[in-house]
């Protein structure tokens, strides 16, 4: 037993190491810069931010606009839960695995695909004003609340889907049945039975919808104008365009404690989840569409969802191929251009080089750390929980104060790193590594020892074994998580935009410089970028979705 | 009364239920027994309103009950897996009927703890008890006290004792027919346990592939199958398939392969296909026969001790048959068993009619 501990601890040794350096070192460094910035105790920082109006506003403005995002979400998706909960119909699958799309795409995609959708030159607007031969634009979302709801729903939409459509999947309608036949009519029946029961699952859905939106970046960034500003956007303003380090290592705490007060109830609400609701199959819960009522209102809830999920990106293709001499390609040959003293300072061409690139390590590093992670928390009987929760925490952690954490804790020797180009992919790691673990997790503890023996009994030997009963299994847990890696890899531009120098220029860094400047070239060139994004991602959750598929069938 | 006419439903496009109908008077326990998969839940779902059939009626005190949604029919139905709300403690199970009825505070705190008395559960005990801590039984009975609070027209249950062990069960079973005959209910139990059905019926109904195989009080059914499909599902296995059937004067004489049986005329229809022997047909066994008929010749191979009697596994011709009886015996010894015929019954097919 204690050899084995001992290998055990060994192997978790690794991932922890990597996170020590490269997360909690970053994080102390935050905490230290904010109380020590200017060498003595300097509470400063502090006494602004909760004094000055202006970042008062900020706070209020960041709480309220993910209140009113996640509660909209909420309603939004509900139907949906409801629909793919009770009802078995044609093409559910596919539609269930296409609502992921929106979920995974990178955020600096989802806010060009507004712009597509709903901007000055966007295709509704053009299109309504060759209707109507007007000369102004009659849809003026971009930089209003309006268009911030709109992403933020799109966005977190399959969240509180997914989460609640599963509850309520689980439900027992017999229980539905008991209320009626005790005298309750429909409505009554889902205040006092469906609601209370499924008010976990809505809970916890939307306090990770409103994590999500409390961080907001790429979306409010681009999207947002100058006068909308989240906490994280601050800290980016602060950081990259005031250089005031102390004031921004001050922000970034702030929105640390709250991400994991936030995390914290969540974590608590998880574990309340699993409270005791007797679990049903979900082929005795689920029925045929019976009435054309029925089958009317499941037809245009899905018709609603889908064409508010894919709409954006089907219109950022379209985009992409608009040109001022019709449609054509030239925004995709224009990618290979080198223009002195251009808004992306390489070619952009050479940014999908660089971010293909960063990906790959990224997926190097995050499936091997990821992997030994795993198999220490499935393998170990204590403590596993405490390492689980000690892998989720860069989760709470928002890109941005990531990135943020990485210029102040490496720029000085002995780790002075700002030379560093493999800084980016362990950048990208930390983040994606919390989900990659996440993913594999599960699957892993699908390996059950009987499993094992059982393969024993039958004559298979210790290397037949692994191969027949691990290894499958191991390998699907290494797509999955490799495409998770690959796909927050080439997404993520918080950490990024702070911490990579000019000719490290990823994608979605050129994506947003690009939509920075003026002009129909720059313009069209964003969205052939993006089009390139959406389409490599969506490519990568395709590949995901099927060795997911799997999972289902086990049962 | 309730008067359920000609009932039918499909599923899949498969019939489950064809034409069913008869009545349950007031006051009456009857339970529908049947393997599983034969419709039996349907059956009550759609009395219930929580399925509608494709035709026929459900009538009761002369009321066709067509348009009324489940939740104002009056009825209570105890569920198979019980469906207690997990979100609720014992007394808010148990009070949800009566809130619906919006009974006054006070009342409905009377009428729970009569309920949880009634089931013999101690209310000051439970009545703040989680549900979700119960054991088995203690859950059946708030599940039953639930049922019964709001005083259904008629009470309905479908299989609501399957988890439990079978003594629990014999236990709840009695007292439940205690229970709901002091309460004067009207109730219809379904079951696949004929165990359970015999004790609880005062009139059992056999349901096999959609259809109503017999309807009558349990010692007719025991005593007068009216099939080989009931017969078989009463635990009476000696079946002999019917070769060629004869009339006489007085008696019918069926051939078959393990021998010739006759019975008087009026105990057999033209529709035979079946003989059943009956477990106590046994009459004496011998190594001569001095006739024909009522005979079987094979040996016994095996004996079993099932509830206080001693019971005879008997060989002929590669068919077993089991017989009572608690004379002496001599194993794999090659004798005549003479039958009476009054024990033997002609039978019609009763399956895939």
């Amino acid at each position: 037993m204690r050899a084995r501990f001992n290998f055990q601890s060994l192997i978790l040794l690794v991932p922890l190491a990597f996170l020590a350096l490269f997360y909690f070192y970053p994080l102390g460094a935050i905490l230290g810069f904010s109380f020590f910035g200017s060498g003595a105790l300097d509470l400063s920082g502090f006494q602004e931010i909760f004094s000055d109006p202006y970042y008062l506003n900020v706070l209020w403005f960041t709480t309220w606009q993910a209140a009113l995002s996640t509660i909209l979400t909420v309603i939004a998706a509900l139907p949906a839960a409801y629909i793919f909960a009770r009802y078995q119909f044609r093409g559910q699958t596919l539609v269930r695995a296409l609502t992921t799309l929106p979920f995974l795409m990178p955020t600096i995609v989802v806010a060009p695909a507004f712009i597509a959708l709903f901007g000055p030159r966007g295709i509704l607007n053009t299109a309504l004003m060759n209707l109507l031969g007007l000369t102004v634009p009659p849809i003026q979302l971009l930089d209003t609340i309006w268009i911030i709801f709109l992403a933020h729903i799109f966005y977190n939409y399959t969240i509180v889907f997914r989460i609640v459509s599963t509850a309520w999947a689980n439900l027992d309608p017999q229980l539905g049945n008991a209320a009626q036949m005790l005298g309750a009519n429909r409505t009554r029946v889902f205040f006092e039975i469906t609601l209370p029961l499924l008010m976990p699952a809505i809970l916890a859905a939307a306090l990770l919808v409103f994590i999500f939106d409390f961080t907001s970046f790429g979306v409010i960034l681009l999207l947002g104008g100058a006068r909308l500003a989240t906490l994280e956007v601050e800290i980016y303003r602060t950081a990259a365009n005031l250089f005031d380090l102390p004031l921004a290592a001050a922000l970034s705490l702030v929105q640390i404690l709250f991400t994991f007060i936030f995390i914290l109830a969540y974590t608590i609400l998880q574990a309340r989840l699993a409270a005791p609701i007797r679990l049903r199959p979900q082929a005795i819960t689920r029925r045929a569409l019976k009435t054309v009522g029925e089958k009317i209102f499941v037809a245009a809830n899905i018709a609603a969802m889908l064409l508010f999920l894919l709409a954006p990106l089907v219109v950022l293709i379209l985009e992409s191929l608009q040109t001022a001499q019709g449609f054509g390609l030239q925004n995709y040959f224009a990618l290979n251009e080198n223009v002195r003293g251009s808004a992306t300072f390489i070619p952009p061409t050479d940014a999908i080089r660089n971010s293909l690139l960063f990906a790959s390590i990224t997926v190097a590093l995050a499936v091997a750390f990821g992997l030994l992670a795993a198999y220490a928390i499935t393998r170990t009987r204590r403590g596993g929980g405490v390492f689980d929760a000690v892998f989720l925490l860069p989760l709470a952690t928002s890109a941005v104060t990531l990135g943020f954490g990485y210029i102040i804790a490496f720029s000085r020797t002995p780790l002075d790193f700002r030379a560093a180009l493999w800084l980016i992919p362990v950048a990208h790691t930390l983040v994606a590594l919390p989900l990659v673990i996440r993913s594999i997790v599960p699957l892993l503890r699908q390996i059950k020892p009987n499993m094992r023996e059982a393969a024993a009994l039958l004559g298979a030997n210790p290397t037949r074994v692994f191969r027949e009963i691990d290894l499958p299994i191991v390998t699907r847990a290494v797509i999955i998580g490799a495409v998770f890696a690959f796909i927050i890899s080439l997404g993520e531009f918080g950490a990024t935009t702070l911490i990579a120098r000019p000719e490290w220029t990823t994608i979605p860094l050129a994506i947003y410089r690009l939509l920075g400047q003026p002009g129909l070239a720059n313009y069209g060139q964003a969205m052939a970028l993006s089009a390139i994004l959406m389409l490599v991602s969506a490519a990568a959750i395709a590949l995901m979705e099927r060795a997911r598929f799997g999972e289902g069938a086990e049962f | 009364m309730l008067q359920i006419q000609n009932i039918s439903k499909n599923y899949d496009n498969a019939p489950l239920l064809r034409d069913i109908s008869f009545n349950i008077a007031d006051g009456e326990i009857v339970c529908l027994l049947g393997p599983s998969g034969t419709g039996k839940t349907t059956l009550l779902r759609i009395i219930a309103g929580l399925e509608e059939a494709d035709a026929g009626q459900i009538v009761f005190d002369g009321k066709d009950l067509r348009n009324i949604p489940p939740h104002e029919r009056g009825f209570g139905m105890m569920f198979q897996d019980l469906a207690l709300f997990p979100h609720k403690n014992v007394f808010q199970n148990v009070a949800f009927g009566l809130r619906m009825q919006n009974v006054s505070h006070n009342e409905i705190i009377t009428r729970v703890n009569e309920a949880l008395e009634l089931v013999g559960l101690d209310a000051n005990k439970f009545a703040a008890r989680d549900v979700n801590n119960l054991s088995g039984g203690e859950q059946q009975r708030v599940a039953l006290a639930r049922t019964l609070a709001p005083r259904p027209r008629l009470v309905m249950f479908d299989e609501p004792l399957g988890a439990l062990d079978r003594i629990l069960r014999e236990e709840l079973v009695h007292e439940l027919r205690v229970l709901l005959k002091r309460l004067r209910m009207t109730a219809l139990y379904v079951t696949h346990d004929q165990g359970e059905a015999f004790a609880l019926a005062d009139r059992l109904i056999i349901l096999n592939a959609g259809q109503i195989q017999q309807a009558a009080a349990p010692p007719e059914i025991y005593q007068q199958p009216a099939n080989a499909f009931v017969a078989r599902f009463m635990g009476l296995t000696n079946l002999i398939k019917i070769e060629t059937l004869e009339r006489r004067d007085s008696e019918v004489r069926a051939k078959t392969d393990a021998g010739i049986f006759a019975i008087a005329k009026e105990r057999a229809s033209s529709e035979s296909r079946f003989v059943l022997l009956r477990p106590r047909a046994l009459e004496r066994i011998s190594e001569s026969s001095n006739g024909t008929e009522n005979v079987l010749h094979g040996k016994i191979v095996e004996t079993v001790w099932r509830a206080g009697h001693q019971q005879i596994v008997l060989q002929v011709r590669g068919s077993e048959f089991i017989f009572e009886w608690d004379g002496g015996i001599e194993l794999n010894r090659e004798r005549f068993f003479e039958l009476d015929a009054h024990a033997i019954q002609f039978l019609p097919n009763g399956e895939n009619q």
